[in-house]
């Protein structure tokens, strides 16, 4: 009976070559797996292989890494560049046995490093490796760099509305979204919706009161998109990443098992005291409209990083995810970056 | 009329050497685990094959075929219905392909029971509590604090795991045994991660009866 496994497994491994590997030149679309203390994390590698840039894309909570891959992404990001996505520990479509880790987020972190140390190994230690983390995927970059050593591998930051300190996004969080109320009160969008959501928020403590507060600004978002202010998204890539190219069934289960932010929130979890160890070139893009992580916590970020070279950039008709509502404008600037600091 | 339940020993099974080829043959060995189980002395007990499209959240596509022995028959009646149970061992073996990140085989072994009614379909239910599931990574690095990348060999990993299953199937009363199935799956994956993973799977196949 092993002797069938065994041989199940030769050609599956054939197969498996056929179907994840394809690397023609100038070109690559591939999967690797980075196995990294008892996990087996696949990183999707697709683009320009005979650009000298690897973008590698660290996704934030209950996300993927090919959740990124949308038009913008392949028609640009991909030509110019490596793109790698990349899926963490414990989400999506990664496996493997494991305890149970004491510090996930800093566990997340060392495996971006181990993935830094892999790509390096495979495509070339000469080339210049980006780290683009988005929200909780900001604060396991930042964590990669300052306690996994990557930021001697890398050439550059992009941090996309990072929670790099959840005790300041808790009090950011409420003071946003009575400031956005105000305003759209005096724009005559839906006044009285906005007061009923103010009214409702006002009595509520920042600290004692943090789930109350983040479903209030989840329906401010909602209501900012029913009015107008936000573009509504309509994207058949995302609709397709989500249910044919990634495995929902893995990637809900997994969600369900496996909630690092919920660590990070237990712990009040805070790096922007590591933000001055950071010397490489740093972007921070952040939402106007973001409730969920508000620029404010961009502002604060860039005021405590320790880089020469450093910008933020606040998208004007965007919420949590401006690589959605502004693609082609979030691309730009990404490219910009990295042809700048390569 | 509640409960009244009719054994039949259905008719002695002979002659499975000559029949089987010997490409089948690992079908067998899948079946070794139920083999053990002739408590009965002398029970007779038929076999079929089953072979069929498995699909891994639906669409993934893979491979399924195994082997069902069978193990009793009853004739019930209940309010007034009468309709047969047949319980059956089954094994099964199994390949899928995500294309997109890995590929994995699998071995499960159990019990399935199917009721038949006077129409010609029947309803399936299946537990298997012995399974064994082997994921199959494309190329794969181990990175160790402060070593080498190295290349891992037959990247992969082994779960436990056990699985149910419901599903339909057709009837041909001339020729019993034979026919189009199809079941949805749930499948266990243990340990997984930190915790578990369940996998929805689909099975659409055909069953040949061996007698």
């Amino acid at each position: 009976m092993l002797g069938v496994i065994r041989n199940l497994i030769i050609v599956g491994l054939l197969l498996q070559l056929y179907s994840c590997g394809k690397t023609e030149a100038g070109r690559v679309d591939e999967t690797i797996y980075v196995r990294h203390q008892g996990a087996d994390m696949p990183a999707y590698v697709h683009g320009n292989l005979s650009s000298n840039a690897v973008l590698v894309i660290v996704h934030g909570a209950g996300s993927f890494g090919l959740s990124f891959r949308e038009e913008s992404f392949k028609s640009v990001l991909e030509k110019l560049f490596t793109v790698v996505y990349f899926d963490q520990r414990g989400q999506s479509m990664s496996e493997g046995h494991y305890p149970k880790p004491d510090d996930v987020i800093r566990l997340m972190g060392d495996d971006v490093s181990a993935l830094i140390q892999v790509l390096k190994h495979q495509y070339g230690a000469d080339k210049s490796y980006f780290l683009l983390g988005h929200s909780l995927g900001g604060m396991i970059a930042l964590s990669s760099m300052v306690n996994g050593g990557s930021q001697t591998d890398l050439a550059g930051w992009i941090c996309v509305d990072g929670a790099l300190d959840f005790p300041f996004i808790k009090q950011a969080r409420k003071e946003a979204v009575l400031q956005i109320g105000d305003e759209q009160i005096d724009a005559g969008n839906d006044p009285g919706s906005w007061n009923d959501l103010i009214n409702r928020l006002l009595s509520l403590d920042p600290d004692s009161d943090y789930d109350e507060i983040l479903k209030i600004a989840g329906e401010a978002m909602d209501l900012l998109t029913t009015t107008g202010v936000i573009p509504a998204g309509d994207s058949k890539d995302r609709l397709r990443n989500a249910i044919v190219i990634n495995n929902p069934v893995n990637w809900l289960v997994s969600i369900y098992f496996n909630q690092p932010v919920q660590a990070a929130l237990a712990e009040d979890l805070s790096l922007t005291n590591r933000l001055n160890a950071i010397t490489i070139p740093t972007l921070f893009i952040y939402g106007k409209y973001d409730l969920s992580v508000p620029p404010a916590m961009g502002e604060w970020a860039k005021f405590n990083v320790g880089s020469s070279s450093k910008e933020l950039l606040l998208f004007e008709q965007s919420m949590h995810h401006p690589f959605y509502s502004e693609p082609e404008h979030f691309v730009e600037q990404v490219a910009q970056f990295i042809n700048n600091n390569k | 009329m509640k409960g009244i339940i009719l054994v039949h020993r259905p008719k002695k099974y002979h002659s499975l050497g000559r029949l089987l080829p010997a490409v089948i043959l690992f079908i067998i060995i899948l079946l070794i685990l139920p083999a053990f189980v002739k408590a009965q002395k002398g029970f007779p007990h038929p076999w079929s094959l089953h072979a069929g499209y498995y699909g891994n959240n639906l669409w993934n596509p893979g491979l399924q075929v195994g082997a069902d022995r069978q193990r009793v028959t009853m004739d019930k009646s209940r309010n007034d219905h009468e309709f047969t149970v047949e319980k059956w061992f089954t094994g099964d073996l199994g390949y899928y392909l995500d294309p997109g990140s890995h590929g994995a085989c699998f071995i499960q072994v159990g019990t399935v029971r199917r009721k038949y009614k006077e129409r010609m379909f029947y309803t399936q239910t299946g537990f298997n509590p012995l399974g064994i599931y082997r994921s199959i990574l494309p190329e794969t690095f181990l990175v160790t604090d402060g070593g080498p990348v190295e290349p891992v060999k037959f990247p992969g990993n082994w779960y436990y795991a056990p699985s149910v299953s419901w599903g339909v199937g057709q009837y041909y009363r001339k020729l019993p045994g034979t026919g189009w199935y199809a079941k949805l799956e749930l499948m266990a994956l243990l340990p997984y991660n930190t915790y578990v993973q369940f996998l929805i799977n689909l099975n659409l196949g055909y069953r040949i009866p061996l007698r």
